[in-house]
């Protein structure tokens, strides 16, 4: 399944646009579908996005899976850097809990 | 609404001529929901227009103060902030200043730590993860992003009032930027966000929002 997110929020601003993404993201790999999740057009998030677009499956699956899962595309360096550090940093907090 | 400030306090000019200067946008109200329209429409076609840079490229300031605006809306318990800039082209600067007359820091830090002094409470509402979990829109990675972004990309400081500490970040050789919280002269009542951004490094933030593979 393709999630172009500039689809389905006017912006990808703040954490309710990315409960938006979250639930097609879930619903997809619940299916046990391969989700490509396009930026395509937008330069870069704030935190509050990627926390609720994102982050927030580490709820439903576990690392491996949403890795396994979800291919990026059309994202930036300041995307990328902000999806990595924030898995790294909850990661890290989950593995010395 | 603008105030333009010696009208809108004084009812009078002080001078006839009086007008803004284009390097300034002057105090204005910005209420929650009007956030987002004053921050694309307004604030950031005038930082592109005041340094030449589009406003795709500066996308990721963008994202910063956006950061901040957030802040205002899920931890403030007020539906409006303020907001001035300045640009400073000799010495290659543009300051932000973004406040609220909410809840403050402390205040809010105290739900979760409650004997911790005020400076304590700027320092840890500074860490990654540190949430006061007023609602569940936060993960606490605003403020962090703030002030990673805006030492260490763009080489430009932080500075928080609120209650009665300060807390500062500049950029240091780690990753991190280096924080100092301390007691303030005064205090705030609320929460004031200075960002001074260095203009003459702001390509650099134009290189960020280029197209780059992702990779685990």
């Amino acid at each position: 399944m393709v999630i172009n997110i500039v689809d389905y929020v006017k912006t990808a601003s703040t954490y309710e646009d990315g409960e938006v993404i979250y639930k097609l993201i879930s619903d997809a790999i619940r299916r046990d579908e391969q989700v490509i999740l396009s930026f395509s057009g937008i330069p870069s998030v704030p935190s509050a996005f990627i926390n609720s677009a994102i982050l927030r499956l580490l709820e439903d699956f576990s690392f491996e899976k949403i890795r396994e899962k979800i291919i990026f595309v059309n994202t930036t360096k300041h995307i990328n850097d902000l999806i990595k550090s924030r898995f790294e940093f909850v990661l890290s907090r989950l593995e010395n809990n | 609404m603008i105030l333009v400030f010696f009208n809108y306090y004084l009812k009078k000019y002080i001078f006839e001529s009086h007008s803004n200067r284009n390097t300034t946008i002057p105090l204005e109200l910005v209420a929650n929901q009007n956030a987002t329209n004053f921050l694309y429409f307004k604030l950031m076609p005038w930082i592109g227009g005041e340094v030449g840079l589009s406003e795709t490229s500066l996308s990721a300031i963008r994202t910063s103060i956006e950061e901040i605006f957030h802040n205002i809306r899920d931890h403030s318990g007020v539906g409006i902030g303020c907001v001035f800039a300045q640009h400073y082209p000799r010495k290659k600067q543009i300051e932000l200043a973004i406040s609220d007359f909410g809840r403050g820091i402390p205040e809010l830090v105290r739900t979760i730590i409650p004997d911790i002094s005020d400076t304590e409470a700027l320092r840890k509402a500074s860490e990654e993860g540190f949430t006061t979990k007023s609602n569940v829109r936060n993960r606490g990675a605003g403020l962090t992003n703030i002030m990673r972004y805006i030492t260490q990309r763009n080489n430009g400081f932080v500075l928080i009032s609120s209650g009665k500490a300060q807390l500062s970040a500049v950029k240091s050789n780690s990753i991190e930027p280096k924080i100092t919280a301390r007691t303030a002269d005064g205090f705030y009542p609320g929460t004031l966000v200075r960002a001074i951004l260095r203009t003459d490094t702001l390509e650099q933030a134009a290189e960020d929002t280029e197209i780059e593979v992702f990779e685990w």
